[in-house]
């Protein structure tokens, strides 16, 4: 087993007021008193670690503002740590926006390329890539037209079309996508799970607890920041319900 | 099969995505971002030059029309109502409000450009530099064309053709690595305290005054008692007669050390705006 996530002790905060004149005030006094003081701010993850290997599906479940997404986020980058260090294995790719970049005066196709250039496709890769963008968007005569004059429904085709392009070797899905209408969903999601069969390493974020159950390896309950489950998908979401007790049954590791 | 690279090194070790960079290893972090992300550099230039006027009717022509009308007022304060006298007055301005227009877009463009890009740096991490980078690559592109424009008016002046074109290059470059030195060292600050976008909205209207836009050096009358002097403390003085030499191919005229002052001037706030940019921007998104 390789390991290919490593989150160890990772703590995110987020201040909760600017830095001003109490910050200056503060400063001083900490010069001089022993009660050290700290700036007012919210800890959104607190000292979490996990370890996902090769091959892992990794759910994370939770109610809003436990910390899901902020996990995410700080797994692929976009928050570096107030504390502990993410380390990871491999290229790795955030499912979140869909619609990166997009500019309404700019065509489907330009808005593409330049989506594309943002996952980090070069121009010939995106060369290749665009008729299967157009195949699976069902954006044929569209795709040329001023992205302004599209539904928003075909936005959300071309950019999750554009997004789930390239196979990722770790996939981080914030939500699974469901957009488009019924027949779109459907492919939408069928591609997914496709993604997430195919790539070596998938951690999950979603409030769809069948989903989760078929798909997921080992679930995590985040509460107020803090792991407060882990383990079995059952046991973490009879957890998550109430119905059961935060300590992993008896033939789980510790 | 087919595989993404984002943001990450190609080995396969187990790194940290965003790691964060020590003060000498920032430059080297910066240069090393600006290659790995040539191709997404280029398409943002790209997008920002077609939507600048796309939604137009007359399109590309504002680029050059808008500096031209502007200086059709200045010309006609100062030459017709104010009685100035100097021929060649109606392309110093021109060439001096385009090139205050370029400067001003790049310092603002820079300096929002992290409060103006939040939902973008919410949703996927690459180095967040490059939104002020594409910024001063766009209005590089966008003030090279307006350029055209002094074309006929050289004919019309019968001004020379030659190698004093390359004080045009000279002049863009100093004010672009300018811009774009403070843009870095104050985006971070700018997403924190809003207030620093408006200060520099104050500041650049200011500084079209106080620097010679729609007067020269060559305008300061003489016995000011050395005081003209101090004009050269403005970092944009020496660029913009750059520009103005670069076009009517007169002779610079201005002493090497405000030169060096002027290009180590720039040179400094690039390095110490890369160095607090990429210290300080993963703090400065939190805020955003």
């Amino acid at each position: 087993m390789t390991l290919v996530i490593d989150v160890d002790g990772v703590s995110v905060t987020f201040p909760l007021s600017r830095p001003g004149l109490q910050t200056i005030k503060r400063k001083f006094r900490n010069l001089v008193s022993t009660e050290k003081q700290v700036a007012p701010q919210r800890t959104v993850l607190e000292d979490i670690s996990i370890q996902i290997n090769q091959g892992e599906v990794l759910g994370i479940i939770g109610r809003n503002g436990c910390g899901k997404s902020t996990l995410l986020r700080t797994i692929s980058g976009i928050y570096r740590p107030s504390e502990g260090t993410v380390k990871s294995r491999g290229q790795l790719f955030l499912l979140a926006g869909i619609r990166i970049g997009f500019t309404g005066n700019l065509t489907g196709r330009e808005n593409a390329y330049l989506y594309g250039s943002i996952l980090g496709h070069s121009k010939q890769r995106m060369d290749e890539l665009m008729p299967s963008i157009i195949e699976f968007s069902e954006l044929h005569e569209y795709i040329d037209m001023p992205l302004r004059t599209y539904s928003s429904g075909m936005t959300a085709r071309l950019g999750f079309s554009v997004a789930t392009a390239v196979q990722p070797e770790i996939l981080l899905i914030d939500e699974v996508l469901a957009v488009g209408d019924q027949e779109f969903k459907e492919r939408s999601k069928e591609r997914i799970l496709e993604m997430v069969d195919n790539a070596g390493t998938v951690v999950i974020v979603s409030h769809s607890f069948g989903l989760l159950k078929n798909i997921c390896d080992r679930l995590i309950l985040l509460e107020n920041g803090l792991i407060k489950a882990s383990g079995d998908p059952a046991h973490v979401i009879e957890v998550y319900h109430g119905r059961a007790d935060p300590e992993p049954p008896s033939d789980s590791e510790e | 099969m087919i595989t993404i690279r984002r943001a990450m090194s190609s080995s396969k070790e187990l790194s940290v995505i965003h790691p964060s960079p020590s003060i000498l290893g920032s430059p080297l972090r910066f240069i090393l971002n600006l290659k790995e992300n040539k191709n997404m550099i280029s398409n943002f230039i790209r997008r920002d030059v077609r939507i600048r006027y796309r939604n137009s009717f007359l399109g590309y022509i504002w680029t050059v029309l808008q500096p031209l009308l502007l200086a059709g007022v200045y010309y006609f304060v100062f030459t017709i109502i104010a009685g100035q006298s100097e021929e060649l007055y109606p392309i110093w301005v021109l060439i001096g409000v385009i090139t205050w227009q370029f400067f001003a877009r790049c310092l603002n463009g820079s300096i929002t450009s992290i409060s103006r890009n939040s939902g973008m740096i919410k949703l996927i991490y690459f180095p967040r530099e490059l939104f002020a980078i594409t910024t001063v690559g766009a209005n590089l592109v966008i003030t090279a064309m307006s350029l055209l424009v002094v074309i006929p008016f050289i004919f019309y002046y019968d001004l020379p053709f030659g190698l004093h074109f390359a004080w045009l290059v000279a002049g863009l470059l100093i004010s672009a690595v300018l811009a774009l030195g403070i843009g870095l060292m104050l985006s971070p600050l700018n997403a924190v305290h809003g207030d620093i976008a408006h200060l520099f909205q104050f500041i650049t209207k200011a500084g079209f005054f106080l620097s010679p836009v729609m007067w020269t050096l060559r305008m300061i009358p003489e016995g000011r008692g050395g005081l003209a002097d101090y004009v050269f403390l403005n970092p944009m003085v020496v660029p913009l007669e750059m520009m103005r030499c670069g076009v009517d191919g007169s002779a610079l005229g201005i002493s090497g050390n405000w030169i060096a002052y002027s290009v180590g001037f720039a040179l400094a706030s690039m390095l110490l705006g890369v160095i607090v940019f990429m210290r300080a921007e993963s703090k400065a998104v939190k805020y955003v």
